[in-house]
C-alpha cells in the first residue's frame, strides 16, 4: 500500500469555503459602499511613489523569483514569471 | 544543472550587466529610467544564488513606453534531491554530484547560470486606457524559456477605479545534464531522453479601488494552466519495501491553478503600510495561504525603513510523501503512480523577516538595501528545516 503524508489545522473544505467567502466579501466591499470621488486636486498622496502598485518594483520581482522556486504555489500579484528550472 | 562550465555568452552579458550597473545616473537620457539591483540568496549549507538585473523604461511624448529588463544569476551549492529516506546511501560526496551531509538529507550538488532577457511596450491607447505588450527569454544550461503576454488597463472616468486583464504564454525546454530520466524508472536505470517541454498559460483578471485620498485596494484572479513535462528530472523518491529502494520521481502531465490575491495600500500619515493575502489553489492538492505586510516609515531627512513579514502555509500535493511505503499486497512492488518527495510539495511552511532601508539620492533618485531571513519547515518534521539569507541593493533612477 503507498502512503501519502497530508496535515491541515482544518478540513480542505472548510478552508475553501472561508476562503471564498473572504474573497467575495471584499470584492462586494467596493461595491455595496457608496464611494466619495477622490478630486484630481486631493491626489497628492496617491500619486507619491510609495503608494503606487509597482512601487519597490525590483524587490517585488526578486521575492516572486524566490517563492516561486521554493515553493508550490505561484501567480497572484500579475501573469508570467518562472521560465527557470528552479531548485 | 549538474557541474558543467558554462560558455561565453553568458560572460559577456554578466560584462554588459556590469557596465550598465556603473552608468553614472547624471549621464542617462532625462526621460529614462533605470533600475539596477543586486541579490545574494543564501541557504545555510545548501545553494546560494547571485542575481543581477538592470531595468531601463523609456517614456516617449505619447506616454508610450518602452522597458528592457536584462538578468544575469548563478547558483551553486546542494539541494535535496527527494531520497531523504535513503541518505546515508548517498556518502560519494567526493566526486559525486550526490551526497548526504549528516543532517538526514540526500542532497545534489548543482552550478547553474541563466540569463535572460525581457521587453515590454506599453501602449497608452486612450487617456483612460493601456496596452502592455511583452517577451521574454531566458537561459540556462538545462532549461529555456520563451513567453509572450497581453494585458489590458482601463480606468473608470473619475478616475477610482481601474481594471486589468490579460494573458501571457511561455514554452519551456528541459534538458537535464546526463538526458531525462524516465518517471517512475528505478535509480539504476538508465534510459534517457535528449529533452521535453512544457507549456504554461496565465490568464488574469484584476481591479484597483481608491477608497479614499489615502488608501488603495487591490484584487487579483489569476488561471494558471501547465501542460507538458512538469517533473523534476534530478529527484528521487524514497521506496520503503519496493523491489527498488530510489526510483525517479513523476508528476502529473497537467496542472491548473487559481490563485485569489489581494493587496491594501494605506497612507498613515508619512508612512505607508502595505498589505496583501493570496489564496491559491490547484488540482495536485496544492493549497495554500499567504500574507505579507510591510511598514514604511519615513525617517528624518531623505532616509526610510521598511520592515517586513510574510507567512506562507501550504498542504501537501496529493501525489507527495517524504517516503513511500510497499506494504501488504503490494510489497516488493515499485511505486507506479504519480509520486514526489520533493519537500516543496510537502506541508510546507515559510516565515519570512526582514528589514530595508532606503534613501533618496535625489529628487528622483533613490538607493535602497535590504535583508531577509527566511526560514521553511515541514509541519511534519520530516524534511530538515532550510533556512536563507537574502541580501538585496539597488538603485532607482525615476524619469519623473
Amino acid at each position: 500500500m503507498m502512503t501519502t503524508s497530508s496535515t491541515s489545522p482544518l478540513p480542505k473544505t472548510l478552508h475553501r469555503c472561508l476562503a471564498t467567502l473572504l474573497i467575495l466579501s471584499l470584492l462586494s466591499a467596493c461595491s455595496v459602499f457608496k464611494l466619495k470621488p477622490v478630486r484630481p486636486w486631493d491626489r497628492d498622496i496617491l500619486a507619491k511613489p510609495e503608494m503606487q502598485l509597482d512601487a519597490d518594483v525590483m524587490e517585488a520581482e526578486m521575492d516572486e523569483k524566490i517563492y516561486y522556486s521554493k515553493e508550490a504555489s505561484r501567480g497572484g500579484a500579475g501573469v508570467g514569471g518562472g521560465g527557470c528550472g528552479c531548485n | 544543472m549538474q557541474l558543467k562550465p558554462r560558455g561565453k555568452v553568458s560572460q559577456a552579458l554578466a560584462a554588459a550587466t556590469c557596465s550598465l550597473l556603473s552608468v553614472n545616473a547624471q549621464a542617462v537620457d532625462s526621460d529614462t529610467s533605470w533600475d539596477m539591483t543586486h541579490l545574494h540568496y543564501a541557504e545555510k549549507g545548501r545553494v546560494s544564488v547571485a542575481e543581477q538585473v538592470v531595468a531601463m523604461e523609456k517614456i516617449y511624448t505619447d506616454e508610450d513606453r518602452f522597458k528592457l529588463k536584462l538578468y544575469h544569476d548563478s547558483i551553486t551549492g546542494a539541494t535535496p534531491n527527494g531520497g531523504g529516506a535513503f541518505a546515508n546511501t548517498f556518502t560519494s560526496a567526493s566526486g559525486g554530484s550526490y551526497y548526504s551531509d549528516g543532517s538526514g538529507d540526500a542532497l545534489a550538488l548543482i552550478q547553474d547560470e541563466r540569463i535572460a532577457v525581457s521587453a515590454e511596450w506599453v501602449e497608452q491607447t486612450s487617456r483612460l486606457e493601456k496596452r502592455n505588450y511583452s517577451l521574454s527569454y531566458s537561459n540556462e544550461l538545462d532549461y529555456d524559456s520563451v513567453g509572450a503576454s497581453l494585458t489590458y488597463d482601463s480606468e473608470s472616468k473619475d478616475r477610482m477605479r481601474s481594471y486589468n486583464w490579460g494573458g501571457s504564454i511561455n514554452y519551456d525546454v528541459v534538458r537535464a545534464q546526463g538526458g531525462i530520466p524516465t518517471g517512475l524508472a528505478a535509480s539504476t536505470d538508465m534510459t534517457r531522453t535528449a529533452q521535453e517541454n512544457s507549456v504554461v498559460v496565465d490568464l488574469i483578471a484584476g481591479m484597483t479601488q481608491v477608497l479614499n485620498r489615502k488608501t488603495l485596494l487591490q484584487f487579483n484572479y489569476t488561471l494558471g494552466l501547465s501542460n507538458g513535462y512538469l517533473t523534476d528530472p534530478y529527484k528521487y523518491i524514497s521506496v520503503i519495501g519496493g523491489t527498488v529502494p530510489l526510483q525517479y520521481e513523476r508528476r502529473p502531465s497537467s496542472r491548473l491553478g487559481h490563485s485569489f490575491y489581494t493587496r491594501a495600500i494605506y497612507n498613515h500619515k508619512k508612512n505607508v503600510a502595505k498589505a496583501s493575502y493570496r489564496l491559491y489553489v490547484d488540482d495536485w492538492g496544492v493549497f495554500s495561504h499567504t500574507i505579507d505586510m510591510r511598514y514604511r516609515y519615513k525617517l528624518k531627512g531623505r532616509w526610510h525603513w521598511q520592515p517586513h513579514v510574510r507567512y506562507y502555509s501550504q498542504s501537501a500535493a496529493d501525489f507527495y510523501s517524504y517516503a513511500f511505503y510497499r506494504e501488504g499486497s503490494d510489497a516488493g512492488f515499485p511505486v507506479s503512480s504519480d509520486a514526489s518527495s520533493d519537500y516543496r510539495l510537502g506541508n510546507l511552511t515559510t516565515l519570512t523577516a526582514g528589514v530595508q532601508f532606503g534613501r533618496k539620492v535625489s529628487r528622483n533618485s533613490e538607493f535602497a538595501m535590504r535583508i531577509e531571513h527566511i526560514n521553511q519547515s515541514d509541519r511534519l518534521g520530516e524534511f530538515q528545516s532550510v533556512n536563507a539569507l537574502v541580501a538585496q541593493i539597488s538603485f532607482t533612477y525615476k524619469y519623473q
